[in-house]
């Protein structure tokens, strides 16, 4: 689903991923109403911890399937899946319920996404499941 | 002749159906999720027949040149088992997904309150994603099927327009007629709707807001009777615009209103991916 002549995945950067730098790109990059479609998903997603599974197949059409252009590694759904999960509440222990599922149901995008950014560990399956 | 079937199972169906298909004309298919003929006894069940959907068989019919789309929903047979009840909540990430175009399919099968309850709960799923909806009208007792459907439609606010009401007939095209619905038609081989009756409709109520399907499927059908039903157009003086019409611009139209529908692969012939994660059609080493 990239658009012709795109990339076809992203550079994988190695273990976990500090948010910060992808937010501030992505502060910059996409439309205007892609910017806002994704303030208003981190907010959903603070709110109501079930909301990712409903978002994240979406991310490609809402925030685009380019290169970030600040972060030329990255494309531009990738890091928007990657800085909504964070916006989950803080959990406890392990892989958030709702992280497990946009993984588990996910495609291969998706799982990358699901699988990078969340503390404490990366459970060994999912990290495989998330690189392959 | 180009066609787009807006109602076709090809999960149940073959590779030799895609290649017949791809030669008489079809370039894009919608396959709605429906009863699996065994019943499913767990939403896992479901879980696994969407991500099919989304991911198998789009690629199993990219290799043969037919770009394909899906509906997802709890089916009105299955809606009645309270082991399947769960399905409505895992809805919403399956809907979000870049190939499905519609809700569906939804309706009545024996009329009952279970059906009902879920048939309203997926028209909201269907308002709050925006996404046209698919509505299987029953076999039984079709007429006052297709007038609770159209009651339970015009309850849930959703714009008429984005809404099909499918498996239609000479008795109940009358009733869907002046709603704003789409009309469907499943054009079957030897029972309900076949092309000459298509015809026959066709006629007295024209081409507008009108969709002609196989609904092929795992029981008597056939995936070519979108083409034969071009063809008996053809044969009694419709134009080469209208088929054209009935077939490729209704049906991209209605399910063009998702956003989402891509109606011809982007890859060029012979060139669609040879594998789906790591899976082939091929048979034999590769």
């Amino acid at each position: 689903m990239n658009a012709p002549g795109g990339p076809q995945r992203e550079a994988l950067p190695a273990g976990r991923v500090d948010a910060a730098p992808l937010r501030a790109a992505l502060d910059q990059d996409p439309t205007p109403p892609a910017r806002r479609w994704l303030r208003e998903s981190q907010a959903r997603v603070a709110a109501e911890p079930a909301a990712p599974a409903g978002l994240f197949p979406a991310v490609g059409r809402r925030c685009g399937r380019g290169v970030l252009t600040a972060l030329p590694d990255w494309l531009t759904e990738g890091a928007a899946r990657t800085v909504l999960l964070p916006a989950l509440p803080p959990h406890d222990a392990g892989l958030p319920a709702e992280a497990a599922s946009c993984h588990h149901d996910g495609d291969a995008k998706e799982r990358r996404a699901a699988g990078r950014p969340v503390p404490p560990e990366i459970p060994p399956l999912l990290e495989h499941f998330a690189r392959r | 002749m180009r066609i787009l079937d807006p109602h076709i199972h090809m999960t149940s169906r073959t590779t030799d159906d895609y290649r017949a298909m791809r030669a008489a004309g079809v370039r894009c298919v919608v396959e709605p999720s429906f009863w699996l003929g065994q019943p499913r006894t767990s939403v896992g069940s479901f879980t696994d027949y969407f991500a099919s959907l989304v991911g198998w068989e789009p690629f199993r019919a990219a290799r043969f040149g037919i770009a394909h789309h899906c509906a997802v929903a709890l089916n009105p047979k299955e809606a009645n088992d309270p082991r399947c009840a769960g399905v409505l909540d895992i809805l919403p990430r399956w809907l979000a997904k870049d190939s499905v175009v519609a809700v569906g399919e939804i309706g009545f099968d024996s009329m009952t309150g279970a059906e009902a309850k879920a048939f309203t709960a997926q028209l909201e799923l269907a308002v709050a994603e925006g996404l046209p909806v698919l509505v299987h009208t029953p076999h039984r007792d079709k007429a006052a099927g297709t007038a609770a459907s159209l009651e339970l439609v015009a309850a849930s606010g959703i714009d008429p327009g984005l809404v099909v009401l499918d498996h239609l007939n000479e008795v109940t095209v009358g009733q869907v007629a002046g709603t704003g619905c789409w009309m469907g038609f499943s054009v079957y081989p030897d029972t309900k709707m076949d092309p000459a009756r298509v015809v026959r409709v066709l006629r007295e109520y024209g081409t507008e807001r009108v969709l002609v399907n196989s609904a092929a499927d795992w029981g008597h059908s056939d995936p070519l009777l979108t083409r034969a039903t071009g063809e008996a157009m053809l044969a009694a003086g419709f134009a080469e615009d209208d088929v054209d019409r009935v077939l490729w611009r209704n049906p991209v139209e209605f399910y063009g209103q998702s956003g989402r529908l891509r109606p011809l692969l982007e890859e060029p012939d012979g060139t669609a991916p040879a594998e789906h994660e790591g899976n082939s059609i091929a048979r034999g080493p590769r």
